[in-house]
C-alpha cells in the first residue's frame, strides 16, 4: 500500500501517481490500513486507456455522399438550371445511404432491412419517374416497377420463412412479409381508387395483388400457432 | 624596419588565419560528429522502434492467439446453454423508461466479487450456463413490439469475457445479446446489468448463485442459500412479477418535480464514465456515524452533498438550484416480495448551510419525512396511473420513445445532482466468508455513487464523466477527518486518446 502525502489517503501499491491528485506516491504512509494490507493482493487492475474512436462508415462516408448529391445538384442547377443527371446521382446516393451503409453500419436484420428498402425503393422510383418525366406524372413505376419490387420482397419474406423455419428470426420475416403485403394492398386500392392512376393499372398489378393475398393466407395457415404466440407479444398493450 | 613590420605583420595574419582556419576546423569536425551522431541516433532509434515493434506485434500476437483459443473454447462451452423457450415477459414498470434513455445515460450498474482464490474463465461459463435459466428475465434480451418494449430469451449465448474495458460501458440493444454481461480478472467475477432487467437486489441474488455455482463447480461444498437460490431451482412466479402494479392503489398520487444543480467541468469522451474507489474500514464508518447519531447512508449522503458545496465554490458554479442527491429505496423492505425485477424508489437528500452537524441533521430530517410507506405509496400510485393512462397506453412504440426522452430530460435527470446507492451489508452464503474478499457496487450513471459492505469493508464507488477529481477529494478528505482509515484505488489508466 502506498501514500499521498498531499490528499493524506492510502492508495493501491498498483499505482504511481495519486488517483485524485496525480501527485507521486510515497511507499509507506502514516495512516495503517491493516484489513486492506490482507487483501491488496486480490486487487489486479489492468491499466485502461480512453480512446475516441471515430468510425469512418459510421459518420464520415455518410457526411461525404450528402455532401458529393448536394454538390452534384447544385452544379446541375447551375450548369442546365434544371436536375437532369443529378437526380440519378442523387437516387443512387440515397440507396447507398439507407440500403447499403446505414444497414452495414446497425448491423441490421435481413427482416427489418426489407421493410425500409421497401418504402424507400417506392419512394426513389416514384421521384426518378417524376423528374425524368419533368413532373407531369407516373406511369412506368405504376404498371412494372413498383409491382416488381413488391413481388420480389414478398417472394424473399417467403424463402426466408421456409428456411429459417427452426430458427426464431422468422418471426420477423412473417412480420415483414404483413407488412410488404399490406404495402402492396394500399398501392394497389390507390391504384383503383384514383383516376389518374387507373389508367395505368396493369393486370400485372392485379394478379400480383391477388397472389400476395393467397400467400399470406396459406403462410398464415401454415404457421398459425408460431405466429400467433409472437404476435401476443408483438401486439401487448 | 618596414620589412621587420611586414613580417610581423604577416605572422599576425598568419596567426590570425590559422586560429580562424582551426576554429573552422573545429566547427566543421563538430558540425560532422554531430551529423554522424544525429545519423546513428536516428538508426539506432529507428532500430529500437523496430525492435519493440516487432516485440509488440509479437507479443500481441501470442494474445490474440491464446484469447482466441480461450474464446472458442469458451463459445464451446457455452453452445450447451439452454434458454426457457417462449418465455416472454413484459417491463415493470421503473424498466419502462431505461430502453427510450439508454442513448443518454448509461443505464446499467455493475456488480463484483473479489475471490482469494483464481478465477477459472472455463469454470465459469459452465456456472453460467447452470445459472441462466435460474434468471429468465435478467439474462433475456430487449425486444420492440408495436406498442411496449418487452424482454425475450436472445439468440446468443451469454459468454464470460475477460475485463479489458472500462466497466459500466453501454450495452448493445440488438435483441441478439443478453442485457447482462459476465466478466472476469484474476480475482474478480464481475456482472453489469441493464438496468431494465433487475435492481441491485435482483443482481446480487443473481451473482451469488454465480459465485455459489463456480465454487460447487471447483469442489466445494456451498450448502447455504442466503440470497443465493440454487441454480437448478425452477424460477418462481413471484420473482418474475412486477411488484410495483401489485403494491399500487387507488389513493393519492404525487411526484415532486424540483429541479437540482448539475455540476460543471470538463466532461469526458460520451459514453465514458470513470470508477474511482474508496475501500474503508466498516467497523470505523460506523463509528463515525454514530457519532453523529445517524446511519452510514445518512452520513454519505451528507459527505456527498459537502463535498458537492465545494466543487461549486472551486468551479465558481452559479447555478442556483438545490443541491440533491437522489437515494433509491429497496421497496422489497417496506412492501414485502421476492421479486427480481425493478422494485424500488427514490427519496431525496438536500443541501443546507451550516456546519456539518447541522447538514447531518437536516438530511435526517429529509430522510424522516421521506422514509415511509405514504410517500412511495404516492409515487407507486403516480407511475402505475402514468403507464395505464389510455393514451400512453395505445401510443404506438416510436412516439412513446420520444415522449418519454422529453419526460426524462424534464423530470428525471435534471431532478437529482449526484445518486448515492447502498447495497448496505451484503447478504450471502455462511461459506461465501471462506473464499470472498469483498463485494463492489458500481453505478453506471453519470454523477453517481454506488456503496456496498461485506468482510468488514465497506466499498464506495464513485462515478464520473468529468475530467476532475474534485468531488472525490473532498469526499475523501470528510471521511479522512473522521478517522475512518481507506485506500483509493482505480482501473483508470490516466490517459485520453
Amino acid at each position: 500500500m502506498k501514500y499521498c502525502t498531499v490528499c493524506k489517503v492510502n492508495v493501491n501499491k498498483e499505482e504511481e501517481n495519486c488517483p485524485l491528485c496525480g501527485s507521486f506516491l510515497e511507499e509507506k504512509g502514516d495512516k495503517p490500513f491493516e484489513k486492506y494490507e490482507e487483501i491488496e493482493k486480490y486487487e489486479i487492475y489492468p491499466k485502461v486507456v480512453l480512446e475516441e474512436k471515430v468510425d469512418f462508415f459510421r459518420s464520415r462516408a455518410n457526411r461525404l455522399l450528402i455532401l458529393i448529391m448536394v454538390v452534384a445538384v447544385a452544379i446541375d442547377l447551375f450548369i442546365a438550371h434544371t436536375i437532369t443527371w443529378s437526380a440519378y446521382a442523387m437516387c443512387g446516393t440515397l440507396f447507398s445511404l439507407f440500403c447499403v451503409l446505414f444497414p452495414i453500419t446497425r448491423k441490421s436484420k435481413l427482416y427489418n432491412q426489407i421493410m425500409i428498402d421497401l418504402i424507400i425503393g417506392t419512394f426513389l422510383a416514384v421521384m426518378l419517374e417524376l423528374i425524368i418525366n419533368k413532373f407531369t406524372g407516373i406511369r412506368i413505376s405504376i404498371k412494372w416497377v413498383l409491382p416488381s419490387i413488391y413481388l420480389a420482397s414478398i417472394i424473399l419474406c417467403d424463402i426466408m420463412i421456409i428456411i429459417e423455419n427452426h430458427n426464431k428470426s422468422y418471426y420477423g420475416y412473417f412480420s415483414a412479409l404483413l407488412f410488404c403485403t399490406v404495402f402492396l394492398v394500399i398501392f394497389q386500392v390507390l391504384v383503383w381508387a384514383i383516376p389518374s392512376f387507373r389508367t395505368h393499372g396493369s393486370l400485372y398489378s392485379s394478379i400480383i395483388f391477388f397472389a400476395s393475398l393467397l400467400n399470406i393466407g396459406v403462410m398464415a395457415i401454415c404457421y398459425y400457432k408460431q405466429v400467433k404466440s409472437e404476435y401476443i407479444r408483438k401486439w401487448n398493450i | 624596419m618596414t620589412k621587420n613590420l611586414n613580417t610581423t605583420n604577416e605572422k599576425k595574419v598568419s596567426n590570425v588565419d590559422k586560429k580562424e582556419l582551426d576554429l573552422t576546423n573545429q566547427k566543421n569536425k563538430y558540425k560532422t560528429e554531430k551529423k554522424i551522431m544525429l545519423q546513428q541516433s536516428k538508426k539506432m532509434s529507428k532500430e529500437a522502434k523496430k525492435f519493440a515493434k516487432q516485440q509488440r506485434n509479437a507479443e500481441s500476437k501470442f494474445k490474440f492467439t491464446q484469447m482466441q483459443g480461450l474464446t472458442f473454447k469458451l463459445a464451446e462451452i457455452a453452445k450447451e446453454q439452454t434458454y426457457l423457450d417462449f418465455a416472454w415477459h413484459k417491463l415493470d414498470n421503473s424498466a419502462l423508461i431505461y430502453p427510450a434513455i439508454s442513448y443518454e445515460n448509461n443505464a446499467l450498474f455493475r456488480l463484483s466479487v473479489t475471490l482469494n482464490i483464481e478465477v477459472d474463465p472455463e469454470t465459469l461459463q459452465r456456472a453460467l450456463n447452470d445459472v441462466v435459466p435460474r434468471f429468465p428475465t435478467m439474462t433475456s434480451t430487449l425486444r420492440a413490439g408495436l406498442f411496449w418494449y418487452y424482454l425475450d430469451s436472445p439468440s446468443y449465448p451469454v459468454m464470460v469475457k475477460e475485463e479489458t474495458e472500462l466497466p459500466c460501458r453501454p450495452f448493445k440493444m440488438d435483441r441478439r445479446h443478453a442485457l447482462v454481461r459476465v466478466l472476469y480478472r484474476k480475482y474478480e467475477i464481475i456482472a453489469e446489468f441493464f438496468h431494465a432487467t433487475t435492481d441491485g437486489t435482483g443482481g446480487l441474488s443473481f451473482l451469488n448463485t454465480l459465485v455459489a455455482t463456480y465454487l460447487r463447480h471447483c469442489g466445494y461444498v456451498i450448502a447455504d442459500r442466503t440470497n443465493a437460490p440454487h441454480s437448478k431451482d425452477l424460477p418462481r412466479h413471484e420473482e418474475l412479477i412486477d411488484s410495483t402494479q401489485g403494491a399500487s392503489n387507488d389513493g393519492e398520487k404525487a411526484v415532486e418535480h424540483i429541479k437540482a444543480l448539475h455540476l460543471i467541468g470538463e466532461r469526458l469522451p460520451k459514453d465514458y464514465v470513470i470508477h474511482r474507489k474508496a475501500i474503508c474500514d466498516a467497523s470505523k464508518l460506523k463509528e463515525a456515524s454514530k457519532e453523529y447519531n445517524c446511519t452510514i447512508s445518512q452520513f454519505l449522503s451528507a459527505c456527498a452533498v459537502a463535498s458537492i458545496k465545494k466543487h461549486c465554490d472551486l468551479t465558481l458554479n452559479k447555478d442556483k438550484k438545490p443541491i440533491r442527491i437522489c437515494v433509491p429505496c429497496n421497496l422489497r423492505q417496506i412492501f414485502g416480495g421476492t421479486t427480481y425485477r425493478n422494485f424500488t424508489s427514490y427519496i431525496y437528500a438536500t443541501y443546507a448551510d451550516g456546519t456539518f452537524e447541522e447538514l447531518i441533521e437536516h438530511i435526517k430530517g429529509d430522510f424522516d419525512k421521506q422514509l415511509n410507506k405514504e410517500y412511495f405509496q404516492r409515487m407507486i400510485n403516480y407511475n402505475v396511473s402514468a403507464q395505464k393512462h389510455l393514451l400512453m397506453r395505445l401510443a404506438p412504440l416510436p412516439f412513446k420513445n420520444i415522449a418519454l426522452k422529453m419526460a426524462y430530460r424534464m423530470f428525471g435527470s435534471n431532478l437529482n445532482t449526484y445518486t448515492l446507492s447502498n447495497l448496505g451489508l451484503i447478504k450471502a452464503p455462511k461459506e461465501f466468508e471462506e473464499f470472498v474478499v469483498r463485494y463492489e457496487f458500481c453505478l453506471g450513471e453519470i454523477f453517481g455513487i454506488g456503496v456496498s459492505t461485506y468482510n468488514n469493508l465497506t466499498a464506495i464507488t464513485f462515478s464520473t464523466m468529468l475530467k476532475d477529481t474534485l468531488f472525490e477529494r473532498e469526499f475523501v478528505k470528510i471521511l479522512d477527518e473522521n478517522n475512518i482509515p481507506l485506500c483509493i484505488e482505480t482501473v483508470y489508466g490516466g490517459e485520453i486518446k
